[in-house]
């Protein structure tokens, strides 16, 4: 069915004549939870597709992966890199014409802020911007740090010189959003969203899909797509059957049924990148035996990588580290965790368990949301019992149960994931390994480690010197197996040769120019 | 007759607020809750407490039970998804029941359709060609899960469109031809079902006296079989109409999955997974009663075609 005419073949039946609509498939859910940017259910990959398409900030993140302005046509940088001032594009209008100026970006950042959202989001990603967690604590009302200078200007102080503070701003938390609809509707308004995207919202079908229609303010220039239509398929199966039928000219940037990989490998409308997304096992310190190193160490050299990436279809590749390639500051060069069987048995000796004896018992927690679990659980498990004569137990644990265990830390040694907020290494080792910060899930602790991280946080984006800290600091904590690391994902999207303009890269799905995409 | 429905009535209002009560009580007693879903890979529990609390789920349980009771029954409120931003549950469902409803109850009918007359006419022609063949035949697709059925019924609809020939949609809801696939899937489980269980009944009915009675008096075979064998032939039929909308109600959840149907299923099982918890409740509660109503119904078309059942 796969032939060199693309995927659906030449004669299909079903379909639409170009109307200039693009339609995508988004797979996994049966409707988007929000769009609103800064509410805590809109940070699902599915909202994420389309919040993209409607909103942005004062900065975006380009095709290249490098800062781009968007809002904001330039920035002043001052105060020893602690000061940002944003000057707001001429001109500048939501997708219904109502124009922007700076208080309506400054109002955006308190919202993002409030303790309406208490998820944090804001709190999380802009929680060096001064005075931003005073709002969501309730001890303020407005962020100090952010204000409105005359009408295009927006400044914004930071409570120490945050490299990645630019690389936040372009995440959807700090999106510009459109106060007059909010004030109008109240927690409706997301059903007339308008932003400063290429598109506005239509009509939001419930359970369905979400029309689209073209903003004609958009600064890039007027969209030449009629429209996009985001349906929403809860089966990734479902979705690619719909894009054999040609009713959908894209599918597969959320989800793509790995069972098919075969049958659309060699056509021209398969795309595959490898993602900023690492998959890993993250060993609890806390408890027996994995809070000694040299334990972690041996279950980490005990096992190979590229047979877990065999077993899995190919649909990963291989990890050695914890930066995915593709990342500003990936080492090539690294010493990272890779099979040697020798090595592991010699390493679980040393620790005073020659043979694997001595060991108390051992639990590798399995999430029930991963349908490919089991699967990599039975090939851990068999490694581990073959080289270091281990018999470890893998239940599989109910999703919402599992999710409990691993925030309560009550696992030995669990299946997580880590996908990049934005293309930087500050995002997978300072976030993820700090001491004490919120995502350690193993509470992994080295001074040195916190030093080297701490030190290259506060270092200008794109200083060489900057990026050899975060490689020695990767190489300890690969060292320290703080992280067991198993493959990085890649992507797999299907793009119909009649769609021009759209691309895969690192971080998923995009387009360099929305305004520029044609279909048909 | 008023009476009985009145009872009947009050049965299912206590029913319902009994299974209300007691999914609250489980469904909060269970590990892992609406917060984790939304942090996703997120951890932090610092996060999670302002989040626990801004949900009310660190009041005590009895607390929230009672609170979400009396929006019920002064507002009729019953609360907004704690996944879809600002969406009031019943609207929610409200949207999905009709889909759900469509599918389901037209399968039933049509599955009475089929398998009504196939039984009849097997047991009419007992142990002759038609009988054995369309009795192995319903027996095959009663052994057949629709998690098999489907992907054979979609292998060959996109074969036949992707080679150019008339073919029905795969998935996603709105016009008639959308709804023919899934309609067919859930019919055939219960059609084959109903006729085995029909040409059975209907078998051991034409042996009784009362037919052999009839028959020798002269009246015609269609006449004896239409009119005197046919009513308490139906009896066995309409008892499973009963929990036939409890099975319709978990084959719908794989059907709506892969058919891509707006329905309650997927909202369900979406809503259980992220321990949305006003959603599970709306649910239940629209399940319970749906499933209450039609055995109520049954029950009533029982005792309307059978008058030896008394009060």
């Amino acid at each position: 069915m796969a032939g060199p005419h693309g995927v659906g073949g030449v004669h299909a039946a079903t379909g639409h004549a170009s109307d200039g609509i693009l339609r995508m498939s988004d797979e996994g859910e049966n409707d988007l939870p929000s769009i609103d940017p800064p509410s805590p259910n809109a940070g699902d990959a599915q909202s994420n597709l389309v919040e993209g398409l409607i909103f942005g900030g004062l900065v975006r993140i380009d095709d290249k992966l490098h800062i781009q302005p968007n809002a904001a046509s330039s920035w002043q940088i001052s105060n020893g890199g602690k000061t940002y001032t944003f000057t707001l594009r001429k001109g500048l209008k939501f997708g219904d014409g109502t124009p922007i100026s700076a208080d309506d970006v400054v109002w955006s950042f308190n919202r993002a802020f409030s303790p309406d959202f208490a998820s944090g989001a804001a709190d999380y990603y802009l929680g060096h911007i001064v005075g931003g967690s005073d709002v969501t604590n309730k001890k303020a009302k407005t962020v100090k740090g952010i204000k409105a200078i005359g009408s295009d200007k927006v400044q914004i102080t930071l409570d120490q010189p945050e490299a990645v503070i630019l690389y936040q701003l372009a995440y959807s938390v700090a999106d510009i959003v459109p106060r007059h609809l909010i004030e109008k509707y109240g927690k409706t308004w997301t059903e007339h969203a308008v932003g400063i995207g290429p598109f506005t919202v239509k009509q939001w079908k419930h359970g369905q899909e979400i029309d689209l229609a073209p903003n004609p303010y958009y600064w890039r220039g007027q969209p030449k797509l009629k429209g996009v239509i985001v349906e929403f398929v809860q089966s990734a199966d479902t979705a690619y059957n719909l894009y054999r039928t040609k009713a959908v000219d894209v599918m597969g940037a959320i989800h793509f049924p790995n069972n098919r990989l075969g049958e659309v490998k060699s056509t021209p409308d398969f795309h595959e990148v490898a993602q900023l997304f690492t998959e890993y096992l993250t060993p609890n310190e806390h408890k027996a035996p994995f809070n000694n190193v040299l334990v972690r160490r041996a279950f980490s050299y005990a096992f190979d990588r590229a047979a877990l990436a065999r077993v899995l279809n190919n649909r990963v590749l291989p990890a050695s580290g914890i930066l995915p390639p593709g990342m500003p500051g990936f080492n090539p060069q690294l010493k990272g965790q890779v099979f040697n069987p020798t090595l592991a048995k010699q390493l679980l000796a040393q620790a005073g368990y020659p043979g694997g004896k001595g060991l108390p018992k051992i639990t590798l927690s399995v999430d029930g949301g991963d349908s490919d679990g089991p699967t990599k659980a039975n090939l851990l498990r068999e490694y581990w019992k073959q080289v270091l004569g281990v018999d470890v137990s893998t239940p599989t644990i109910e999703h919402g149960a599992y999710n409990d265990a691993l925030t309560a830390r009550n696992y030995q040694i669990a299946f997580i994931a880590w996908g990049a907020d934005y293309p930087d290494p500050q995002n997978f080792l300072s976030l993820q390994l700090q001491s004490g910060t919120g995502n350690n899930n193993g509470d992994y602790r080295n001074p040195t480690f916190d030093r080297l991280t701490m030190q290259a946080d506060i270092m200008p984006v794109n200083s060489r010197e900057r990026y050899e800290l975060y490689r020695k600091a990767e190489q300890i904590a690969v060292n320290d197996a703080a992280w067991i690391v198993l493959d990085w994902a890649k992507a797999d999207v299907l793009i119909r040769p009649s769609v021009h303009g759209l691309i895969v890269n690192a971080l998923g799905l995009t387009a360099p120019n929305w305004a520029t995409v044609t279909v048909g | 007759m008023t009476v009985y429905l009145i009872r009947r009535l009050m049965g299912l209002i206590f029913v319902v607020l009994a299974v209300t009560c007691l999914t609250f009580i489980i469904g909060h007693a269970a590990p892992g809750d609406p917060i984790q879903t939304i942090m996703g890979f997120r951890h932090d529990p610092v996060e999670y407490h302002r989040l626990r609390h801004l949900y009310g789920l660190d009041r005590p349980l009895l607390v929230q039970l009672g609170d979400y009771l009396w929006h019920i029954v002064r507002w009729g409120d019953f609360g907004l998804s704690f996944r879809y931003d600002g969406r009031p549950v019943m609207s929610l469902l409200l949207n999905a029941l009709p889909v759900t409803l469509t599918i389901g109850l037209s399968a039933l009918a049509l599955a009475c359709a089929i398998g009504v007359p196939i039984g009849i006419w097997a047991a009419v022609r007992q142990n002759k060609a038609f009988d054995r063949v369309s009795m192995t035949l319903v027996l095959l697709l009663y052994s057949v899960p629709s998690f098999v059925l489907i992907p054979i019924l979609l292998s060959i609809d996109i074969w036949l469109d992707t080679h150019g020939y008339p073919s029905l949609p795969v998935a996603n809801w709105g016009t008639v031809q959308q709804a023919i696939l899934p309609i067919l899937v859930l019919a055939a489980g219960s059609a084959a079902y109903i006729a085995r269980l029909t040409r059975t009944t209907m078998v051991g009915i034409l042996r009784e006296d009362f037919v052999r009675t009839a028959r020798a008096k002269g009246l015609p075979r269609a006449l004896v079989v239409g009119k005197h064998a046919l009513r308490p032939a139906l009896l066995p039929v309409i008892t499973f109409l009963g929990p036939a909308i409890g099975l319709l109600v978990t084959s719908t959840f794989v059907v709506e999955n892969i058919f891509n149907l707006p329905g309650v299923g997927f909202t369900a099982v979406t809503s259980i997974n992220a321990r949305d918890y006003p959603v599970v409740q709306g649910t239940t509660i629209i399940v319970a009663v749906g499933v209450a109503v039609m055995n109520l119904i049954a029950d009533l078309l029982y005792r309307v075609l059978d008058p030896r059942i008394q009060e």
